[in-house]
C-alpha cells in the first residue's frame, strides 16, 4: 500500500509535517479572512517553496488549499460574507443559525461536513488515479486537443451566469496565450520583438495580477458591516442534536460524491460544487420549510461538496498534465519547477512523491479539523479585528515581491500590474476571471496538440474519427454547452412568462 | 554646514580613490560576491551544475561566494544578454548550455555573437544523446529503422524537442545528411517528447541519456551520437559503431565570462572552476544528481564549441 508508506515518510519528516502544519494554519486564516481567494494566496507562495524541497513544497500549498477552502466557511457563517467563493453558498443557511446564536454549532458542523467530504475524495484520489493514468498513459495529441476541447466548452459555459460572458473570457485566456514561440514552428509570434515575451506571458505574475491586485482594487471599494458584539462567542456551547446528526449525515455523503464527481471535470471547481449540493440537498429536504433560515444541513451540504472537490481536482492534472482548477495549475508550476514531469508517467516516476503528497492531503484534513472544532469561533473573532488597512498593503508589497521573485525580472511586475487593471474591469463587468485563467492555461496545450495531431497523421482533421476517445470527449463537451444553453433558455423563457400573461 | 559637507565630499573621494587605486592593482579579485547567471529556472541540468559548482568553489576564490542567479526564458538568451551587459570585471558569470547558443545564432535569434563576446572558462558536462524508440517497436535496431525509413519516404514520425531546440534542429540536419525523410512532431521539450514516445505516438525521438534511466521496461536506446559510449548506459552502441558517421550531437555544460575581461581573473576563474571539478565532493554531487562530470579545459572548450557550430552549419 503506497498511501501507508506516504504517511510513515511525511510522518517521519520534521520538515514535511512542519509544512503541513503552517499550510493547515495559513489556510483556515487566510479563508477565513473576506476577500482573500484561496487562489491568490498559493499564487503568493509558489515562488517561496521554490527553495523548499518538492514534497515540503507541495504539501504545503496543497493542504493550504484544502484549509483555504475550509476556512471560507468561517467568514460565511459568522459575518455573511463568503471567505472564498467557494463558501459562498454556505451563508444561506450558516448565517441564521449565527443570529440564533448558535454560530459554534454551524462552525462545528461546517468542520465536520468539510473534513469528511475532504477525505472522500482523497480517497478517490488516492485509489482511482493511479487506475485512470494506466488508461490514460497511451493518450496522444489527438485524445489530449479533445480534452482541452471539452474543457473550454465546459469551463466557458459553466463559471459564469452568462454563456456569452464566460466564452469571451475564455477566448480571451486563449489569445494571451498565443503569445510567445510558436509550440511549433519555434518562431516568436505577438512579441513586438521583445526578448522578455519570447516565451510568452508567465503564469504567476499573470495570476497574481488577475486575482490578487484585481481584488485589492475591488476591495477598497468595499465596506463590511460591523460585528455584532457577543457574536461567534459560541454562547450557545456548539451542541448538535442527535436528531441533526441524523439528518445532516446522509446529506453530507450525497453532497461528498457529488463534490468528488464535480471535481474531476476540469474547470468546474469548489464553487460549483457547493451550489450544486445546496439545490440538490435543498430539494431532496426533510424539512424545506427550514432551508435559508437556518438548517443545519443546509451547511453540511455545500462545505462537504466545496472540500470533495480538492482531492479528486488533482486527477486530471497527475493523469493527464491537465490542470482542472486554478489551485491545480498553480501546482502545476510547483511540479514543473521541481524538474517533476506530470502525465501519466507521473506514477511510474515519481510514484513515491505522489503518495506522500497524498498521506499529506490526509493529514492536513486532520490538521484542520481539529483546529477548526476547537478554534474556529476565536479565529473568526480576531480575523475582524485585523481591519483592511493593515492587511491590504501588506498583500500589495506581498504581490510586488512574488511577481519579482519566479524570474527575477521587472518586466514580470509591470506584467502583473497590467493584469490587475484588466482583471479589475473583468470583474466589474461581469466577465470570469477564472475561465480566463484556466483557459490561459489550456490554451497552449490545446495549441500544441491540435497541431501535433495533425501532423501526427495524414487525415487532417479528420484524424479524429480515428480515435474513438477523442471523440468522446468532444462529444461531452457539447452535450454540456447543450444542457446549458437549454437551461438558459428556459430560465429566460420563465422569467418572461408572468409578464406576458 | 558647508564645510562639513565639503569635508564629507573630500573624504569620499579620498576612499574612492583608494578603492580605485585597489581595483586597477586586480590584486584584490574577488573583493564581493560573484553572480553565475543561469538561463532556466532553478531545477534542471543547467542549475543544477550551477549550484553544484557554485556551493564548492568559494574554497578557491579566498571563501568569496558565487551565488546562482535563474533568469529563465527566451531560450536562456536573457540571462545570456544580461551578462553581456555587465561589465568585463570578472563579478559577472554565465553558466550556459552550448546547444541553445548554437540554434539560436544559426536562426539569427541570439542577441549576441557568442564566440566573439565570450570567453570560455571550461566544460562541466557533456550529456550524450541517444535515439530512442518505444519498447515494443517493430525497430529493434538502428539499421532496421533506417532501413524501413529510406523505403518508406514520409511515413516515419519522430518526437522532436522543438524546432529551436539544439536536438530537434541536430537531428533534423542529420536525419537531411541521411537521406531519410522523416516527419518531426515538435513537442516542448525532452520530458513531453519522452512522454510521446512512452504513449506509442512516434516512432522514435532523440533524447539525453537522463531520460532512458528508471524507463528501461518501456523505452529502447537504439543509437549513442557522440563519438564515445555512454558511461551511463554502456549497452546501447555509437551511430558510428554501426557504420553511420554523424554529427556529434551532446548537451554540453559550460562556463563563460564576458570577452574583455582582465586576463589573471581570467585565469584565476579558470584554475577554480579546474581545482573545484577534481573534488571529490563536486562528483559525488553531480553524481547524485544523476550528472554526468566531464570536465574540459578553456581549449577544449573553445574547440568543442567550434565544432558544435560546425557541425550544424552546411
Amino acid at each position: 500500500m503506497d498511501i501507508f508508506y506516504g504517511l510513515a515518510t511525511v510522518l517521519t519528516s520534521l520538515d514535511t509535517l512542519g509544512f503541513v502544519a503552517l499550510g493547515v494554519v495559513v489556510g483556515v486564516l487566510v479563508g477565513a479572512m473576506p476577500g482573500m481567494s484561496i487562489a491568490a494566496v498559493i499564487a503568493l507562495m509558489v515562488p517561496m517553496t521554490l527553495y523548499m524541497s518538492p514534497i515540503a513544497a507541495l504539501s504545503f500549498l496543497y493542504v493550504l488549499g484544502k484549509s483555504g477552502r475550509y476556512g471560507g466557511s468561517i467568514a460565511a457563517i459568522l459575518f455573511n460574507t463568503p471567505g472564498t467563493a467557494a463558501a459562498a453558498a454556505t451563508m444561506n443557511d450558516g448565517y441564521p443559525l449565527t443570529l440564533q446564536g448558535r454560530s459554534k454549532a454551524a462552525l462545528r458542523m461546517s468542520t465536520a461536513a468539510s473534513a469528511i467530504g475532504d477525505f472522500i475524495g482523497d480517497m478517490l484520489l488516492i485509489f482511482g488515479a493511479a487506475y485512470i493514468a494506466s488508461f490514460t498513459e497511451k493518450f496522444g495529441p489527438a485524445e489530449f486537443f479533445a480534452i482541452y476541447m471539452m474543457a473550454f466548452i465546459v469551463i466557458g459555459s459553466v463559471v459564469s451566469d452568462s454563456v456569452a460572458k464566460g466564452l469571451i473570457a475564455a477566448v480571451f485566456g486563449v489569445l494571451v496565450s498565443l503569445v510567445g514561440t510558436d509550440p511549433i514552428s519555434g518562431y516568436d509570434r505577438l512579441t513586438f520583438g521583445w526578448l522578455e515575451l519570447s516565451s510568452g506571458f508567465s503564469l504567476i505574475p499573470l495570476l497574481v495580477g488577475i486575482f490578487v491586485i484585481a481584488e485589492l482594487f475591488d476591495q477598497v471599494g468595499k465596506t463590511y458591516e460591523p460585528v455584532v458584539e457577543g457574536m461567534g462567542d459560541g454562547s450557545d456551547g456548539g451542541a448538535i442534536t442527535r436528531e441533526e446528526w441524523r439528518l445532516s449525515l446522509p446529506v453530507i455523503f450525497r453532497s461528498s460524491i457529488l463534490g468528488s464527481i464535480i471535481g474531476i471535470l476540469p474547470g468546474l471547481g469548489s464553487a460549483v460544487a457547493c451550489f450544486a449540493a445546496y439545490g440538490e440537498e435543498k430539494r431532496r429536504a426533510k424539512r424545506p420549510e427550514l432551508w435559508g433560515k437556518g438548517a443545519i444541513e443546509g451547511v453540511a451540504a455545500p462545505e462537504a461538496a466545496n472540500n470533495a472537490v480538492s482531492g479528486p481536482s488533482m486527477i486530471p492534472l497527475l493523469a493527464l498534465g491537465i490542470p482542472g482548477s486554478t489551485v491545480a495549475a498553480l501546482l502545476m508550476g510547483v511540479f514543473l519547477i521541481h524538474g517533476i514531469q506530470i502525465g501519466p508517467t507521473i506514477f511510474t516516476t515519481s510514484r513515491e512523491l505522489v503518495f506522500q503528497l497524498f498521506a499529506a492531503g490526509l493529514l492536513g484534513i486532520l490538521g484542520y479539523f481539529v483546529l477548526g472544532y476547537y478554534l474556529g469561533p476565536i479565529f473568526g473573532k480576531y480575523i475582524t479585528r485585523l481591519g483592511n488597512q493593515y492587511i491590504y498593503p501588506f498583500i500589495f508589497a506581498t504581490a510586488l515581491i512574488a511577481a519579482y521573485s519566479s524570474s527575477m525580472s521587472f518586466f514580470d511586475v509591470y506584467v502583473m500590474l497590467a493584469f490587475g487593471v484588466i482583471g479589475y474591469f473583468m470583474r466589474r463587468f461581469g466577465f470570469p476571471t477564472s475561465a480566463f485563467i484556466i483557459a490561459f492555461v489550456l490554451g497552449r496545450g490545446a495549441e500544441e496538440s491540435l497541431r501535433q495531431a495533425m501532423l501526427l497523421s495524414n487525415d487532417g482533421i479528420l484524424v479524429f474519427l480515428d480515435h474513438p476517445v477523442a471523440m468522446v470527449f468532444i462529444l461531452i463537451g457539447l452535450a454540456v454547452l447543450t444542457s446549458r444553453i437549454v437551461s438558459s433558455l428556459r430560465h429566460r423563457a420563465g422569467r418572461r412568462a408572468p409578464v406576458n400573461s | 554646514m558647508f564645510n562639513r559637507l565639503k569635508g564629507f565630499v573630500a573624504a569620499t573621494a579620498i576612499v574612492a580613490g583608494i578603492s580605485a587605486s585597489a581595483g586597477a592593482a586586480l590584486a584584490e579579485w574577488p573583493e564581493k560576491p560573484i553572480k553565475m547567471f543561469v538561463g532556466s529556472s532553478a531545477g534542471g541540468g543547467t542549475d543544477t551544475y550551477a549550484r553544484v559548482l557554485s556551493g564548492l568553489i568559494h574554497e578557491e576564490l579566498d571563501g568569496v561566494p558565487m551565488a546562482v542567479i535563474n533568469r529563465p526564458g527566451a531560450g536562456s538568451m536573457i540571462a545570456l544578454k544580461e551578462v553581456a551587459d555587465q561589465d568585463a570585471d570578472g563579478y559577472t558569470v554565465l553558466m550556459q548550455a552550448v546547444g541553445p547558443v548554437v540554434v539560436n545564432e544559426l536562426q539569427g535569434k541570439s542577441p549576441v555573437d557568442f564566440r566573439k563576446e565570450m570567453v570560455p572558462i571550461g566544460v562541466l558536462g557533456q550529456v550524450p544523446i541517444v535515439l530512442t524508440v518505444p519498447y515494443d517497436s517493430p525497430y529493434q535496431t538502428l539499421q532496421e529503422l533506417v532501413t524501413h525509413a529510406t523505403e518508406n519516404p514520409g511515413e516515419m514520425r519522430w518526437a522532436s524537442a522543438g524546432r529551436d531546440d539544439y536536438l530537434g534542429v541536430g537531428f533534423s540536419k542529420i536525419a537531411e545528411r541521411m537521406g531519410l525523410d522523416v516527419q518531426d512532431v515538435p513537442f516542448k521539450g525532452g520530458g513531453p517528447a519522452k512522454a510521446a514516445v512512452v504513449a506509442e505516438q512516434v516512432d522514435f525521438s532523440v533524447l539525453g541519456e537522463q531520460h532512458l534511466v528508471g524507463f528501461e521496461s518501456k523505452l529502447r536506446g537504439l543509437g549513442v551520437f557522440s563519438p564515445e559510449r555512454s558511461a551511463l548506459l554502456p549497452d546501447i552502441p555509437t551511430f558510428a559503431e554501426q557504420g553511420y558517421e554523424v554529427a556529434n550531437l551532446t548537451n554540453v555544460f559550460a562556463v563563460y565570462v564576458k570577452a574583455g575581461t582582465p586576463d589573471d581573473i581570467v585565469q584565476r576563474l579558470r584554475d577554480a572552476v579546474a581545482t573545484t571539478a577534481q573534488k571529490e565532493e563536486y562528483k559525488a554531487l553531480l553524481a547524485k544528481a544523476g550528472l554526468t562530470d566531464t570536465y574540459l579545459n578553456a581549449e577544449e572548450s573553445a574547440a568543442l564549441l567550434d565544432q558544435m557550430f560546425e557541425d550544424l552549419t552546411d
